[in-house]
């Protein structure tokens, strides 16, 4: 075993030449011999670490005395310095264990709040710092398709959009499509339902992306006669082929199509856009109607060339979308090309979050600094007969500030060890609390790891931390021991007084501010809970199923008896179909016309734009399955099915936005529909909250029933007694029994499914985790009052001795007291409460339905907070009432 | 201590020590007599600063030797270094004489 280096080479640098080698060969030369053969590796090491360490003091004055000798100057200023600083660490490491209960406070406290920064900053460094880990990937760029005359844009595009895009622009080195959806996968295991994604040729080339095994896709592969084709993920590689090296040209079944592996993505790819695909597929013409320009349903992605700015590529795609207005004015009327990084796509939402979370972190640990220095300011109090000394006898305030300052960092060392490794697990354990979907959207999160750069910033916040705390009481310290002999020392304690209360000031003011923001994010949360989505999530469960089959017959009689056999459960009250579920995402939307004349008082109303809707497909139950009322006409019958006159219900955003709120008996068209057949408007119903929570306005919905026009899609809602998830197992058997090639999947209750939505997802983890900082911060700002309330008291106990021998009534020394400690904390609050005004807005993005300057989330703070102060004063209060003057005259 | 003939007692304990171990008195050797017969641990630092004063004083001789393959400092104890030990020896003696007896009493009566 050879010795541990760094001891080692520490011990040779400090050694005068002359016995350099001699020693560190005895020691080499014991640790080899006698130490490591008779102890453990770890014990051994241990053993050369504290020969080395211990040695460091000898090797000093075996300098000295080489020194001396030569009579010459001292050495070099370096090495003079380091001996003075050893010897200042040596003491404070010294003083730190003697007051062991000041080193535990300041430990825990400093690691409370390094742990909060370092493990935001971890977090916010790996999502928001780091690139996407692709080939330049500063080059690469989102192209979304937006159309202000339409109301509901979503950025896609057409696929003859995009073969436009990609043709006709000079600034890209390409442009790539990407869709999303899922799979049956059958031929391995059990079937299971995987999320894939569809990608154009060159997609992978585009990200810089090479597949760790077999081949990329090719120009044949997009074809719609080429033999079908799927590059998997690593990750589904190892799950589901058990890591097979020879798993490409292997065939499994995708919705029943027998497809061919051919490759297999690298272990470290990733792309949050699409962050569940395990399975990537060539995205094929065909099937996204190349000859029409109206479905827009795919993403594109493109790769500035060198030089190129985002602003001259928007220019340059504008001048082909604005082409697609004159070639195609029903559906393009006013098309733009808006641009943006790829990573600003991915992160852009989550950059608030992070920001807010990340100011939040940093204000706990301004908290906890103001906190220990209030300590060590009044811990400068005990100490001032030392520094008196120190100073009386040559001691110059620089070298007082430099010892004082060297003992803060050795009290800091624990504290922040401690925080760094809290903060490793807080944010691990974070990052795991993701819901997985939310998990899969953000970039590096899979492979979550702490970097160089992150610990780097942690050791800094540390020092900065340790000088921070540290400076302020130092140099209150250092400068007593100048004056205390002119100014006395009542004077040196008021002051020191004053300057602790600021501190107090500081941390309440934070307190006041972190508070807010929670309070904020708390009703913001409290009121996405409770607001009503228009249908009732109580006992509702909903779960997936996707049929294989695409004939109408095969899936309109699947779909009756996967009803019947469902409805037939007991404790099942209603169950019925959609073929997207409310609060999941925007979905399908369609452009609609007004077919014919129509009845007095209809026509467009509104602008033009609003001739796009939301669609659905429902069966006939959905609503009353949903609790959705309706407000006109009829509901939909069984008797809505093929062959009888098309019928659709409105919801009442359309009603009135569309036909004034009387809707009923108008007929409109949808181009997007084979035949274009005319739907009369035979019913309204409530609104209901189609894409998320969060969203403020309801938009128009066009519901058509499933009888009518059949999807692929099945979702299923089901209104249950008791806690829906109870019900799942029976579903599932039920559905197996009617085919057992159609699996449910994704089974959950609603609440559950808005819980996990992104919507409550991001608010709660913000109001978690600053509703935690700002839990610490009160206790901190409260100890803090409560330790300079105490101290006041303590100081001031001959003055009230007296004062109640003079025949001061104790409510007169109780006010007096208060007053003294209430006064900061009322500055306390007041700051805070301006400094909150001014930052809640940057809560804005996160809010919903709560003002940012709410005075009623602030005046309860303020309310707290004062209580809290109130409480924090009492007993330092009633120690003061009950002095005995007897005893406190005898001090004198 | 300064320069006089006095000896500090961890000085003792390595002049001692130096004596004990004769052709064999190196630093990593001096260390450990040190610490196996008085049971006291000690870094090879304070040794070697201790012997380096020892040095200064002419108490002791240091001489390189490079044979064993790596750079060693054997030390022997000079006539002096002998001489203040035995001084120092006899003057604890003087002190303790008569002590014995006085000390075991003092501590039947606490």
């Amino acid at each position: 075993m050879t010795p541990p280096q760094l001891p080692r080479r520490l011990l040779h640098w400090l050694l005068p030449g002359d016995v350099r080698e001699v020693l560190v060969g005895d020691l080499d030369e014991e640790f080899e011999r006698h130490v490591a053969p008779s102890r453990s590796r770890l014990s051994a090491r241990a053993w050369y670490w504290r020969q080395a360490l211990r040695s460091v003091p000898g090797a000093f004055r075996l300098r000295r005395q080489a020194r001396g000798r030569a009579g010459g100057p001292r050495g070099p200023r370096i090495q003079w310095l380091v001996e003075q600083i050893l010897g200042d660490v040596r003491y404070g490491v010294r003083r730190a264990i003697r007051s062991p209960s000041l080193l535990a406070t300041v430990t825990l406290t400093l690691a409370l709040g390094i742990a909060a920064a370092t493990s935001v900053f971890a977090l916010t460094r790996v999502v928001l710092l780091r690139p996407l880990p692709y080939a330049s990937s500063d080059r690469l760029v989102h192209i979304s398709e937006v159309d202000s005359r339409r109301l509901l844009s979503s950025g896609t595009v057409s696929h003859v959009d995009f073969r436009d895009y990609r043709a006709q622009n000079s600034t890209l080195v390409d442009v790539c499509a990407f869709d999303g959806g899922s799979r049956m996968v059958t031929g391995i295991g059990q079937p299971d339902r995987v999320p894939m994604a569809e990608v154009t040729e060159g997609f992978f080339d585009l990200l810089g992306v090479r597949p760790a095994l077999g081949r990329d896709f090719d120009a044949a592969d997009v074809h719609p006669q080429s033999p079908p084709v799927v590059i998997i993920t690593d990750g589904a590689w190892r799950r589901r082929f058990g890591a097979d090296p020879l798993v490409v040209g292997q065939t499994i079944g995708l919705s029943g199509q027998q497809t061919t592996i051919v490759g297999v993505l690298p272990r470290d790819f990733e792309f949050p856009l699409r962050g569940l695909a395990e399975l990537w597929l060539p995205l094929r013409s065909a099937e996204v109607q190349p000859q029409r320009r109206y479905p827009h349903s795919i993403d594109i992605i493109g790769r500035l060339r060198p030089g190129v700015s985002v602003a001259q590529a928007t220019a340059d795609l504008d001048v082909i979308a604005r082409r697609f207005a004159s070639i195609d004015p029903q559906d393009h009327p006013a098309t733009r090309t808006a641009i943006v990084s790829l990573s600003d796509k991915v992160v852009g939402s989550v950059r608030p979050i992070l920001l807010v979370l990340l100011g939040a972190a940093v204000f706990v640990l301004i908290v906890a600094c103001a906190n220990i220095a209030g300590l060590l300011v009044g811990r400068g109090a005990a100490r001032l007969h030392e520094i008196e000394i120190r100073s009386a006898i040559g001691a110059s305030r620089g070298r007082l500030i430099g010892q004082l300052l060297t003992e803060s960092l050795v009290l800091a060392i624990p504290g922040g060890v401690l925080g760094l490794l809290l903060g490793q697990y807080a944010v691990r354990l974070f990052v795991l609390s993701i819901p997985r979907a939310q998990r899969a959207a953000l970039p590096h999160l899979a492979s979550f790891s702490i970097d160089s750069l992150t610990v780097i910033v942690s050791l800094a916040l540390v020092a900065v931390s340790m000088i921070a705390f540290g400076i302020l009481p130092a140099w209150q310290a250092a400068r007593h021991g100048d004056r205390t002999t002119l100014h006395g020392r009542g004077t040196a304690d008021v002051r020191r007084l004053r300057l602790q209360s600021l501190f107090v000031v500081a941390q309440l003011a934070l307190a006041v501010v972190l508070l807010s923001g929670s309070g904020l994010m708390g009703r913001s949360v409290h009121r996405l809970l409770t607001t009503s989505p228009g249908f009732v999530t109580d006992g509702l469960l909903t779960a997936r199923v996707n049929p294989s089959f695409f004939d109408a017959p095969a899936v309109s009689a699947y779909h009756q008896r996967l009803i019947e056999r469902i409805g037939a459960i007991p404790g099942i009250l209603g169950v019925a179909t959609v073929n997207q579920l409310p609060l999941s995402g925007p979905g399908n939307n369609g452009t609609f016309a007004i077919a014919g004349s129509s009845p007095a008082g209809g026509g467009l109303t509104g602008p033009a734009k609003e001739s796009t809707t939301a669609v659905r497909t429902v069966s006939p139950e959905y609503f009353a399955v949903m609790s959705i009322p309706l407000q006109q006409g009829r509901a939909l019958s069984v008797e809505d099915r093929r062959g009888r006159p098309p019928v659709v219900l409105v919801n009442e955003t359309f009603a009135a936005s569309v036909f004034a709120g009387r809707p009923l008996g108008h007929r409109i068209v949808f181009p997007f529909l084979d035949g274009r057949p005319t739907w009369e408007i035979v019913g309204v119903v409530g609104d209901e909250q189609i894409a998320s929570l969060d969203r403020d306005a309801m938009v128009p919905v066009v519901y058509f029933p499933f009888g009518q026009v059949l999807t692929g899609d099945i979702n299923l809602v089901a209104r249950t007694s008791g806690d829906p998830e109870m019900y799942i197992h029976s579903i599932r058997a039920a559905a197996m029994a009617v085919d057992p090639n159609v699996p449910v999947y994704a089974a959950e209750s609603m609440n559950r499914m808005i819980a996990d939505s992104a919507a409550v997802f991001r608010r709660r983890s913000v109001l978690m985790l600053v509703g935690g900082f700002a839990v610490a911060a009160v206790l901190l700002a409260a100890i803090g009052l409560y330790g300079v309330l105490a101290q006041t008291v303590s100081h001031r106990t001959r003055e009230i001795g007296v004062r109640m021998a003079l025949g001061a009534r104790r409510g007169h020394v109780a006010r007096s007291i208060l007053g003294r400690a209430l006064a900061p904390a009322a500055a306390g609050l007041g700051i805070g409460m301006a400094v909150a005004l001014v930052l809640t807005p940057a809560l804005d993005t996160l809010l919903f339905q709560v003002p940012s300057r709410d005075w009623v989330t602030l005046g309860l703070v303020l309310g707290f907070l004062a209580i809290v102060a109130v409480v924090a004063c009492i007993v330092p209060a009633r120690r003061a009432v009950r002095i005995d003057p007897v005893v406190a005259l005898r001090q004198l | 201590m300064g320069s006089s003939g006095f000896l500090g007692e961890f000085e003792q304990l390595v002049l001692l020590a130096v004596v004990r171990l004769g052709q064999d008195a190196y630093g990593m050797r001096i260390r450990r007599e040190i610490e196996h017969r008085a049971g006291r641990s000690t870094s090879i630092g304070a040794v070697y600063a201790t012997l380096d004063r020892l040095e200064a004083k002419g108490f002791v001789r240091a001489r390189d030797d490079s044979s064993g393959g790596r750079a060693r400092r054997f030390f022997g104890v000079s006539p002096t270094g002998m001489d203040a030990l035995e001084s120092a020896r006899e003057l604890q003696a003087r002190m303790w004489a008569g002590l014995r007896t006085r000390l075991r009493r003092a501590g039947r009566k606490a």
